[in-house]
């Protein structure tokens, strides 16, 4: 009878110190690194289509095309796998992207001093769907840092940090920041006026 | 309970923005909507809801505060996670009138049928030139029907011809209850106040038909303006 109690009480103890909650949230932040990932490559799919809509009414913004399209290539190149990613493939794979936006960034801005590319139905839907992929990466990464703080959470705070130590040893996560580079064009978003 | 709410939307309006809480479909709070047509549509997407369909709902603030029309669209969507946990099927359409801005918000299930593409049609097809005209209640009922069509094909939503007279009175069935309960809340007080207070408490929860069910919210969707 008393070993039955103590059964009890040892897995609610356990239960409670993160022997299950320590594995899951490092699942949580694999399946939103996945996502982020899903969705810049949901992006980088949408871009050589949007680069042949450009082309047929501002061939000669040459300069600007190009760079989309080798920012498309080094952006693709680097696959993230997210149970085995280290920190300095990230923050490569990070400016990669950041470096996609940038360029894609400059393509839109440059449209906009083309009224027949602006009037074109394809082009339309190419811009809807961008900006639906964008906000989408935006959540995505909201949703990272937000499993990552919980993660890094259980790992540090007793008495699941405690578990972490005796078992699992998992290491703390780095979060993810918005590059310098980013921050930038952030800033300087061109206003659009409709 | 008038005072209440009062209280409650000043107390939700000072914050940059703060998502309403959820109780009806149609949250109509910059009064766009004819109160005719706001009582059919929240009927109409209760009817589609029960029936097992897709959950829409509709919420127009009257200033974004500076907020991003995205920002807040998406706080509103996860806070009400309209649709089924299982199925993410809700969908948001969101409506700034000062900003004159537009967005609809689609549940994560409902993404194959309304595309980004489909949800920005909704918007500068329909929506834009009807409220362009000022005629708001129609914009969003006949966006709301070609969405409802294609979120729930098999449902068989019929659409009515928009341009309602504006003979048509307003049958609000919550009116009618308000009466009955301050009826019954009259004669309760009468005989016995301490029920009434008691009865006051459980009326505050009353009207909470119309939640959310865990459905999940990832972007999707389209913005716009008129």
């Amino acid at each position: 009878m008393r070993l039955i109690f103590a059964v009890i009480l040892m897995s609610l103890y356990l239960t409670g110190c993160g022997i299950q909650s320590l594995p899951q949230s490092k699942n949580n932040v694999e399946a939103a690194l996945a996502e982020i990932t899903n969705q810049y490559k949901r992006r980088a799919d949408l871009v050589p289509n949007l680069v042949k809509t450009v082309k047929g009414y501002a061939s000669h913004e040459k300069e600007t095309l190009e760079s989309v399209t080798s920012a498309r290539a080094q952006a693709t190149s680097m696959n993230i796998d997210p149970s085995k990613a280290t920190p300095e493939q990230l923050q490569k794979y990070q400016q990669a992207q950041s470096g996609l936006s940038q360029a894609l960034g400059r393509l839109l801005m440059v449209s906009e001093r083309y009224p027949d590319l602006k009037a074109n139905q394809n082009f339309l839907e190419l811009q809807a769907q961008l900006e639906g992929t964008e906000n989408r990466i935006t959540v995505a990464r909201q949703r990272y840092i937000e499993a990552i703080k919980q993660h890094n959470n259980l790992i540090t705070v007793p008495p699941t940090s405690w578990t972490n130590s005796l078992i699992y040893n998992f290491e703390k996560m780095p979060q993810w920041d918005v590059s310098e580079a980013e921050q930038e064009t952030i800033e300087q978003t061109p206003k659009v006026d409709f | 309970m008038i005072l209440l709410n009062l209280l409650f939307f000043s107390l939700v309006s000072f914050a940059n923005f703060e998502p309403p809480d959820l109780n009806r479909p149609v949250m109509d709070q910059a009064g766009m909507l004819n109160p005719a047509e706001a009582q059919r549509l929240n009927q109409l997407l209760i009817q589609v809801h029960n029936s097992g369909g897709p959950q829409f709902a509709i919420l127009t603030i009257e200033s974004l505060n500076g907020t991003s029309v995205f920002d807040a669209s998406f706080q509103t969507a996860e806070k009400w996670q309209l649709g089924t946990e299982k199925q993410d099927n809700g969908l948001l359409i969101f409506i700034a009138k000062k900003e004159r801005k537009i967005r609809i918000e689609v549940g994560q299930g409902l993404e194959g049928d309304i595309p980004d593409i489909i949800a920005k049609r909704a918007i500068d097809k329909i929506m834009t030139p009807y409220f362009k005209k000022g005629q708001f209640s129609d914009g969003i009922y006949l966006a709301t029907i070609a969405l409802l069509k294609r979120a729930a094909p098999n449902l068989n939503i019929k659409q009515r011809t928009p341009n309602l007279s504006s003979s048509e009175r307003r049958t609000s069935s919550s009116s009618i209850f308000d009466i009955i309960f301050l009826l019954i809340g009259l004669v309760v007080f009468i005989f016995n106040p301490r029920l009434f207070i008691f009865g006051m408490l459980l009326g505050g929860g009353r009207g909470g038909g119309f939640s959310g069910g865990g459905g999940g919210f990832s972007g999707g969707g389209a913005s716009g303006g008129w």
